[in-house]
C-alpha cells in the first residue's frame, strides 16, 4: 500500500473533534431528534477513526468494522425513530425535558 | 495537495457538525448532517476505501437521512417555526428550487460523462483491488458476523413495525397526535 497522503494523527484529531461536538449536542440540545442526529455524528466520527487506523496499518479489518457499524447504525435508526414516533404519539412533544416518565 | 484537500474537508465536516448542534430548526440540522456525511465519504475515498465511501453516501446520506427528514416533517416542523425564509414569496422559492434541481442534474451529467470518457484508468485499478480485498476479508474472516448482521437488521425491521403499530386499533390510524 502507498503511504498515507495525510498523517494519521490529523484524522484522529478530526474524529475527536466531531465526536466532541456530538457529545455537546447530546448534552445541550432538548429536541430528541437532534440528540439522535448527534448520536449519528458520534458514530460517524468513530467510523472515520477506524478507517484511518485500518489504512495506517494496511489492514482491511478497520473497513469491515465500519461496514458492520453501518449495518448496526441502520438498525438503530429504524428502531430509534420508531420509538420517537411512539413517544410523540403518547406525549405530543419531542422535548426531552417533558419526558420524565421514569423519574421516581 | 492532499493536505489542502483534507483541511477543506475537515473544515466542512466540523462546520456541518456545528450546524447540527447549533441549528434551531431540526430540518436544517438534518441537512447539515448530510453535509458531514458527504465530507466523510470523500475522506473515505482519500483513505482508499471507495466501497465505504459509496456505502456512506447510499446508506447514511441517502437512506438514513431520508428516514430522519421523513420523521422530522412528520413530527416537529409545526412546533419549531423558522423565521428564516418565511418572507420569500412562493414563486421565487419555486424558481430557486427549479434552478437548484437543474444545477444538480447538470453536475451529475458532467460527472458521469467525464467518468465515461476517462473510463477505468489510473487510480481505479488500486481501488478495485481494495474492494476485492474488502470482500475477501468480509466473506472469509468475518462470514459469521456478516450473517448475524443480517439477522440484526431483520429484528430491527420487525421491532420498528411492532413499536409503531397502534395497539388494538390496527394500522389505519395516522401518526399525528390525538387532539387534546
Amino acid at each position: 500500500m502507498t503511504p498515507m497522503p495525510v498523517p494519521l494523527a490529523y484524522f484522529q484529531v478530526l474524529a475527536g473533534l466531531l465526536f466532541s461536538i456530538g457529545v455537546m449536542g447530546v448534552l445541550f440540545r432538548r429536541n430528541i431528534l437532534i440528540i439522535f442526529m448527534c448520536v449519528e455524528l458520534m458514530l460517524n466520527s468513530a467510523n472515520i477513526s477506524l478507517v484511518a487506523f485500518g489504512r495506517a496499518l494496511g489492514s482491511m479489518d478497520g473497513q469491515v468494522m465500519v461496514f458492520f457499524a453501518l449495518a448496526v447504525a441502520a438498525a438503530e435508526v429504524a428502531v430509534g425513530l420508531a420509538i420517537i414516533i411512539d413517544l410523540f404519539r403518547k406525549k405530543g412533544t419531542v422535548d426531552v425535558n417533558q419526558v420524565s416518565l421514569l423519574k421516581g | 495537495m492532499a493536505l489542502a484537500g483534507f483541511l477543506i474537508l475537515a473544515v466542512a465536516a466540523v462546520a456541518g457538525a456545528l450546524g447540527v448542534v447549533l441549528q434551531r430548526n431540526a430540518l436544517y440540522a438534518a441537512l447539515s448532517l448530510v453535509g458531514v456525511f458527504a465530507a466523510t465519504a470523500v475522506l473515505y475515498l482519500m483513505l482508499s476505501a471507495p466501497f465505504l465511501a459509496m456505502i456512506q453516501i447510499i446508506v447514511y446520506a441517502g437512506a438514513i437521512m431520508v428516514l430522519f427528514i421523513f420523521v422530522i416533517m412528520l413530527l416537529s416542523v409545526r412546533y419549531e417555526e423558522s423565521g428564516e425564509g418565511a418572507g420569500i414569496p412562493a414563486g421565487v422559492k419555486r424558481n430557486l428550487a427549479v434552478v437548484l434541481a437543474a444545477l444538480m442534474v447538470g453536475l451529475f451529467a458532467v460527472l458521469s460523462w467525464t467518468f465515461v470518457l476517462t473510463g477505468r484508468r489510473g487510480a481505479a485499478d488500486t481501488d478495485t483491488t481494495s474492494i476485492e480485498q474488502l470482500g475477501l476479508t468480509l466473506y472469509r474472516k468475518y462470514a459469521f458476523p456478516f450473517e448475524v448482521a443480517s439477522i440484526l437488521l431483520l429484528v430491527a425491521i420487525i421491532g420498528a413495525v411492532a413499536i409503531t403499530r397502534r395497539h388494538g386499533r390496527g394500522m389505519e390510524g395516522s401518526v399525528g397526535v390525538e387532539e387534546s
